[in-house]
């Protein structure tokens, strides 16, 4: 039973398998959108449909159990398998196989030696090293075998490949059991020491206070940001101990954090001042960003929904959630600062008009603990020469065997197989037939 | 102007894929060496107009490589295409291959410059604005080439190995100058040298990725359709090691391959949104 199991674990049929389910649940995944209220489910894929998504995870495949458990029999079946055949693999690396081995190779060449000043005894272990690699030469009755190992360690190539996947998928466990993410919008000036945490859900103290001197944003002449960075301090016990510039793809560490420059928001500067007109009465109101403000006599309500520093080309501009009285749903329009090309239609029956709008920027930093990150990197780093043992090493055996055929006349049979690589074979066997022809 | 060089690289590509089916069609060998020289030019040319564009960004002052948008990706994967048969394949890029390599490239520039793309030069959004885009967009469209290829010599395979009498299909082989053994040799080295790059273009988007977003793999469609054609390429080379596939069943999965890779390319930047959506 045990055996059985085990012999299951380490089948090739096993890993196309693996591999096959991790395709498939990767595909269903692309193509189902993730992530998404029941609701919006509910919609495409009626009732039943939508009770199997759910059920199953697919809404959030890459984190189902399905999924996971493909990729836990992918990461069982690489481990089985290094397992079970790296000794073998280890043991035809560095022990040398017998004469007996090369003898049943393939002959490709074979031709007479009849160089009167040179004997093939001299020639070979002399210019072999060059073409071939360095022979074990081995005697047996009247003729001399000279065998030649190249690419041995190439063999090693696909367990390091594996090594290096099991390695990336360990490091991924560590990193989503271990670590958390979380993100910060400061205003310059605004200091914190709390992290709200995006995953796992929650909130975290830090045990630094963090404080954004600085928030700088830089346009293209088309109007799309162009570089955006903060100066951050970090203070201990109200003390700087580190100042550092964080741009977009360029992160900064801070004990076991990593910072990322991710967004920015535009913010006003303290409250915006609107001057609002009814039945041709003005009154000037100043209203806190996403803050509800009465109109005066019960007139409505507004609320400054959000703020831009250059809208369409128009210039700043401030969005205003407006409820004239007698309710309904709040509406919803722009008001801009330079009136100077007019102003957009209102709504009415109040009129707003910007007297004043100051603004500045809230910097949005993702912060990460990921415990795992380096092992990833260490399975990334694996697999490159993993890679090129496995792809580009040949590996190829050689054997030539030197027999005496009279004075000053030799037999020569070049034997030799090369695994994959056909063409790598012929190319050094063409080399070797012309280094000969021109010695005999 | 560096688009009207591009006219006359796609009119070199074309007159060399020509020369190279005449060759095949007529068994005129020696018309094999010919070819290669307007393919050559129309390859030099256009690595001339690719560090043209590069320069004319420069002088825009939003200076990037041409690897930014949908248009400039064409045009570095028709360039990637002849790079990779011609460094990796000089032997075998005769006859029907030959053709199949250059007809290619010459069709992605087409698709690039006849297909309505926008071909401005656009500054780059910050997050693009790393060293790591250079490495990433090269390595992956070199390893697309290298699939190219493998699905070309894919087909060639289907055509050379049809099944009819034994006399019948010797003669073919005779005729292609290409025998099916020679065909799967190929196919089996394009996919190594593109499982190498893509590989490569993987870590090098993960380690991207990492410092741009701080998350090294986040399953953006494009990050998953080049897993999952990873996949299919890793499930071919164990099914031909292990399992001793050959001939027929891997030219069959290097076409399955390929339509990933085209997926990947093509369907993830038009029917799915994601990370990589500034492509389109």
């Amino acid at each position: 039973m045990w055996s059985s199991l085990w012999q299951g674990l380490t089948s090739v049929r096993l890993a196309l398998l693996s591999l096959l389910l991790v395709g498939l649940g990767s595909i269903l995944g692309t193509i189902l959108p993730q992530q998404q209220a029941p609701e919006f489910y509910q919609e495409r894929f009626g009732t039943v449909g939508t009770g199997l998504i759910l059920r199953l995870g697919l809404d959030d495949i890459y984190r189902s159990p399905i999924f996971l458990s493909f990729i836990a029999l992918l990461l069982l079946n690489l481990i089985a398998c290094s397992l079970k055949r790296l000794p073998e693999v280890w043991r035809q690396i560095t022990s040398h196989p017998g004469l007996e081995a090369y003898k049943a190779l393939p002959p490709r060449l074979q031709l007479t030696w009849n160089h009167r000043e040179r004997s093939p005894y001299q020639f070979l272990p002399e210019a072999l090293p060059r073409l071939l690699g360095r022979p074990t030469v081995v005697e047996d009755r009247d003729t001399t075998w000279y065998l030649i190992r190249r690419g041995r360690w190439g063999r090693l190539g696909p367990y390091l490949i594996h090594l290096s996947i099991i390695i990336v998928i360990i490091g991924a466990i560590i990193g989503n059991l271990g670590g958390f993410q979380g993100q910060i919008n400061l205003l310059t000036g605004e200091v914190t020491d709390i992290l709200p945490l995006t995953n796992p859900p929650g909130e975290k103290k830090l045990d630094f206070t963090l404080r954004l001197d600085r928030f700088q944003v830089s346009f293209y002449p088309n109007g799309t940001p162009q570089e955006f960075r903060s100066d951050l301090t970090f203070l201990k016990g109200g003390q700087p101990v580190k100042q550092a510039v964080l741009r977009v793809n360029d992160p900064v560490t801070f004990g076991n954090l990593t910072f990322y420059q991710s967004t920015y928001q535009t913010m006003p500067k303290g409250p915006v001042v609107l001057e609002v007109t009814h039945n041709e009465k003005s009154i000037t109101v100043s209203a806190p960003l996403r803050q509800r403000l009465q109109l005066p006599d019960d007139q409505g309500m507004i609320m400054v929904w959000k703020v831009e520093s250059n809208i369409m080309g128009y210039g700043p501009a401030v969005q205003l959630a407006y409820r004239p009285a007698g309710g309904g749903h709040p509406l919803l329009f722009w008001v801009l600062a330079d009136t100077s090309r007019g102003q957009p239609p209102q709504p009415g029956p109040h009129t707003f008009h910007l007297k004043e709008l100051q603004l500045t920027y809230s910097s949005g930093l993702l912060v990460k603990y990921d415990p795992g990150v380096w092992w990833v990197y260490l399975g990334f780093l694996l697999m490159l020469p993993g890679f090129w043992l496995a792809l580009f090493v040949p590996r190829q055996r050689w054997a030539i065997a030197v027999a005496p055929l009279g004075k000053d006349r030799y037999r020569l049979t070049v034997a030799g197989v090369g695994d994959r690589h056909r063409v790598a074979l012929q190319r050094r066997l063409e080399k070797l037939q012309a280094a000969f022809e021109e010695n005999i | 102007m560096s688009e009207k060089l591009l006219g006359w690289v796609l009119l070199l590509y074309f007159i060399g894929s020509l020369m190279y089916l005449v060759a095949a069609v007529f068994q005129q060998r020696q018309l094999n060496t010919l070819a290669r020289w307007p393919v050559l030019t129309g390859w030099g040319l256009h690595t001339l107009s690719l560090i043209w564009r590069w320069f004319e960004s420069h002088q825009l002052s939003i200076g990037h490589a041409p690897l930014s948008n949908f248009y400039e990706s064409l045009l570095f994967f028709s360039w990637a295409v002849i790079c990779v048969a011609y460094l990796g394949f000089w032997r075998q890029m005769r006859d029907y291959l030959g053709s199949f390599a250059a007809i290619l490239a010459c069709l992605i520039l087409a698709y690039a410059s006849f297909g309505g793309h926008a071909s401005d030069i656009m500054p780059l959004m910050p997050a693009l604005k790393s060293n790591w885009l250079i490495i990433h967009v090269v390595t992956c469209f070199l390893a697309y080439a290298a699939f190219a290829l493998g699905f070309g010599a894919a087909l060639l395979y289907f055509f050379v190995s049809r099944p009819t009498g034994a006399g019948k299909k010797r003669d073919r082989q005779a005729h292609l100058a290409i025998t099916a053994q020679d065909l799967d040799d190929l196919i089996y080295r394009a996919i190594l040298i593109g499982l190498f790059l893509l590989t490569l273009g993987i870590i090098t988007g993960a380690v991207w990725a990492e410092s741009a977003w701080g998350r090294y793999w986040s399953w953006d469609p494009k990050e998953t359709w080049s897993l999952i054609t990873w996949l299919v390429y890793a499930g071919l080379l164990h099914a031909r090691f292990a399992r001793g596939w050959q001939g027929r069943r891997i030219a069959i999965l290097a076409v399955v391959g390929f339509a990933a890779v085209l997926f990947t390319y093509f369907g993830v930047s038009f029917l799915l949104p994601g990370l990589h959506a500034y492509l389109t």
